[in-house]
């Protein structure tokens, strides 16, 4: 059987991790985390937490037990920090952030840890979405700081206006602006001098 | 580059070479390709997948550590007794680590060197001895300075709080040609500027004859007579991921380079069992803190790192300007629910500046269940004074740069608005286990030593107890070394590779016997 290497890429390996109440635990925490005052719709929440879960299953099978229990960790925390005899999941939103705070600021390393590690995972997979990196500002690749470079390396190279690399005019322009602050400089050095 | 997929190939592979070379990173792709150069026939073996760069140049961060890198990312050393637990990246794809790299290039600072080759007795350590391995790998590599144009603004607020306190900057050199500074190098450069080594060495060895096999896990070095004789081990299975369909590669000369976390793995599976394997490690503990100014950063526009400055050398702390995928930098942002979106929607005004400690190091790789090992690690109290020594150095920088608030690396902590504040929590630090602490350079865990009884490979990289079973990887490394070690693990690769073929008929009369 040949399997083409484009199926291989996007399954390798094929395997998940979360099992239905996990998948439920992590959902309301990532209710908590990005859409507390319902921001996000539903469909996104889930779609976050299957992104999630192909994360992680990545890992080794130690890690990912370990993942597990911190999330059980998590799910149980309103028992160790509210003793209510409910799970994290079953709590309201501002209850669950709430709970996650308390657990956050644990005093023991280790608790607190079971959130924070999750959270790291979570956000990371969460703000790569185009959506919310726009929120950021920050809207596309395109970088700027690196032509600054090009302009000085290669001014006199013809370059193709749509690279947008600041073009022959502007570079005109800037030598005009240049001479012109040189000749100011030499006018205070002479000044300077003079005072000297 | 073409390359053979493991988990592409369905029957069982015999073959026989000069040499097998365990691990495509840097270690193991300087050594392929000088012994292909030298005319012998080499086998690399990678445990990770082939994607080339214009495939990995489009991933996304999560999708770049879940196919690059060991653990998806999420690799861990526990901390013993009062040490944080540290993330540890490293690489797992043809080119290891070196595709994660942020690029930067430091040779080892004579001062390390002079310890090597004084206190350790490894004479050939010194800095005139490796300045043509340096030099070599520098050219090779494309190893340049990173202009001040490249500067990202995050970069130049820190040279300019620094600036304010009298601390010097420099200027860092890094493997790129043609950088357009889009500050994501350890997610694999997206435009195929970082000269990593599946971009500039294996292609070279590909093209003198060695074979590269990706998806390949050697389990078990063969050694009879206390001679290395080859490798076995199994393909990745296509659909799962897990061993599968076997493999052995009978050899002259066997180099494992595998890397600090896993050479002591293949080792101890291997029978080597000398009390210094997996020993030792050390892990350049490195944290970073956030400042909130009023003004736009957009700190991602710039290369990812630029600057340095070794001003703290002598208290055993590098500073380095760092910044990377926003996703990333926001997965460590203190907070739940509308707080945490808060912070991160400051993340255009957020500035990034970091430090790395060179570490006494009191870490151990382990065999634990499955095949990741167990990494431990214990922080010494003089590193835990410098961990803290190092965030007061980068908040009084980042209030000297007129940040208005500094987000420091505690878990759970809130903003530091004052000079006064950060004065105080330094005084009076809260538990070092609730510190976010990274690790990208574990080294030492073979260490190379100038007799048997203190480590476990001779300065020729060749292990202590088994003939033609070489090692070249970071593992080797006797000490931290305070710098980015990417350079001289390849330095001291090639060190290893020339010795190699220049003995090479000599360990092939050995396997002979």
């Amino acid at each position: 059987m040949t399997v083409s290497p484009l199926a291989l890429l996007s399954s390798f390996p094929a395997r998940t991790t979360l099992t239905r109440r996990d998948r439920i635990v992590l959902r309301a925490v990532a209710e908590a985390m990005f859409s507390q005052d319902g921001e996000v719709d539903a469909s996104r929440l889930d779609a976050h937490v299957d992104a999630v879960d192909a994360f992680i299953s990545h890992a080794s099978k130690p890690v990912r037990f370990g993942l597990r229990i911190a999330l059980f960790v998590v799910r149980i925390a309103p028992v160790l920090f509210f003793f209510r005899m409910r799970m994290l999941e079953s709590l309201a939103v501002d209850e669950r952030v709430s709970v996650l705070v308390r657990l956050e600021r644990s005093r023991f390393a280790e608790l607190s840890l079971a959130f924070v590690g999750w959270r790291a995972v979570m956000t990371m997979v969460f703000y790569e979405q185009p959506a919310e990196l726009a929120s950021l500002g920050y809207a596309s690749d395109e970088r700027k700081v690196y032509k600054r470079r090009l302009a000085l390396v290669a001014p006199a190279l013809p370059v193709p206006e749509e690279s947008g690399v600041r073009l022959r005019g502007d570079h005109d322009e800037d030598e005009h602006e240049h001479e012109h602050e040189h000749e100011q400089n030499e006018n205070e050095n002479e000044n300077e001098s003079e005072v000297a | 580059m073409t390359i053979l997929r493991g988990r592409e190939l369905g029957a069982p592979l015999s073959t026989s070479v000069d040499v097998v070379v365990i691990g495509s990173g840097a270690g193991g792709a300087v050594v392929a390709r000088e012994l292909a150069r030298a005319g012998r026939s080499v086998i690399v073996l990678e445990e990770g997948g082939y994607h080339p760069p214009k495939e990995y140049a489009s991933f996304s961060p999560s999708r770049a550590f879940g196919t690059l890198a060991r653990e998806a990312g999420l690799g861990l050393a526990v901390g013993l007794g009062d040490t944080p637990i540290m993330s540890v990246l490293a690489g797992k794809c043809v080119g290891g680590s070196s595709v994660l790299t942020g690029g930067v290039c430091f040779r080892i600072p004579d001062e390390v060197l002079h310890d090597w080759s004084t206190r350790l007795g490894l004479g050939a350590m010194t800095p005139d001895e490796l300045a043509p391995f340096f030099a070599e790998i520098e050219r090779d590599m494309s190893v340049e300075t990173v202009p001040e144009s490249m500067r990202s603004r995050s970069t130049e607020l820190f040279v300019e709080g620094a600036a304010r306190l009298g601390v010097p900057m420099k200027s860092l050199r890094r493997n790129t040609s043609g950088c357009k500074g889009a500050s994501r190098c350890n997610f694999g450069c997206p435009n195929g500027a970082k000269m990593s080594v599946d971009i500039s060495m294996l292609p070279d060895a590909r093209a003198h004859g060695a074979t590269i096999i990706s998806d390949a896990l050697v389990e078990k070095v063969i050694i009879e007579g206390g001679t290395a004789r080859g490798v076995r081990g199994r393909f990745m299975d296509a659909r799962t991921g897990e061993p599968g369909v076997a493999f052995d590669v009978r050899a002259r000369v066997v180099v494992i380079a595998c890397g600090s976390l896993h050479t002591p793995i293949l080792l101890r599976n291997s029978g080597l069992g000398t009390s210094h394997v997996g020993r030792h490690l050390t892990l350049h503990p490195a944290f970073r803190v956030g400042a909130l100014f009023d003004d736009r950063v957009e700190g991602w526009d710039g290369a990812m790192q630029s600057v340095y400055s070794d001003h703290f050398a002598d208290e055993g702390l590098t500073l380095v300007g760092v910044y990377t995928a926003p996703s990333i930098l926001a997965a460590a942002f203190p907070g739940v629910g509308r707080e945490h979106r808060r912070v991160v929607k400051s993340m255009p005004n957020l500035a990034f500046f970091g430090a790395m400690i060179h570490d006494d190091g009191n870490g151990r790789v382990m065999r634990w269940v499955g095949r990741e090992p167990l990494v431990t690690y214990r922080m010494s109290a003089q590193d835990r004074h410098r961990l803290w020594r190092g965030v007061g150095i980068l908040g009084e920088l980042a209030f000297a740069a007129g940040a208005r608030e500094v987000m420091l690396p505690i878990f759970g902590a809130d903003a530091i608005k004052s000079l006064a504040q950060l004065r105080a929590l330094v005084a009076h630090p809260p538990s070092t286990k609730k510190v976010e602490c990274m690790s990208f350079h574990p080294l030492g865990s073979a260490r190379m030593s100038a007799d048997p009884a203190d480590g476990v490979v001779q300065p020729t990289g060749e292990t202590w107890s088994t003939r033609n079973l070489f090692v070249a990887d970071g593992s080797v490394l006797p000490t931290s070394i305070g710098v980015n070690s990417q350079l001289p693990v390849m330095a001291i690769a090639l060190r290893i590779a020339r010795g190699i073929a220049a003995d090479l008929e000599q360990h092939g009369r050995v396997a002979a016997a």
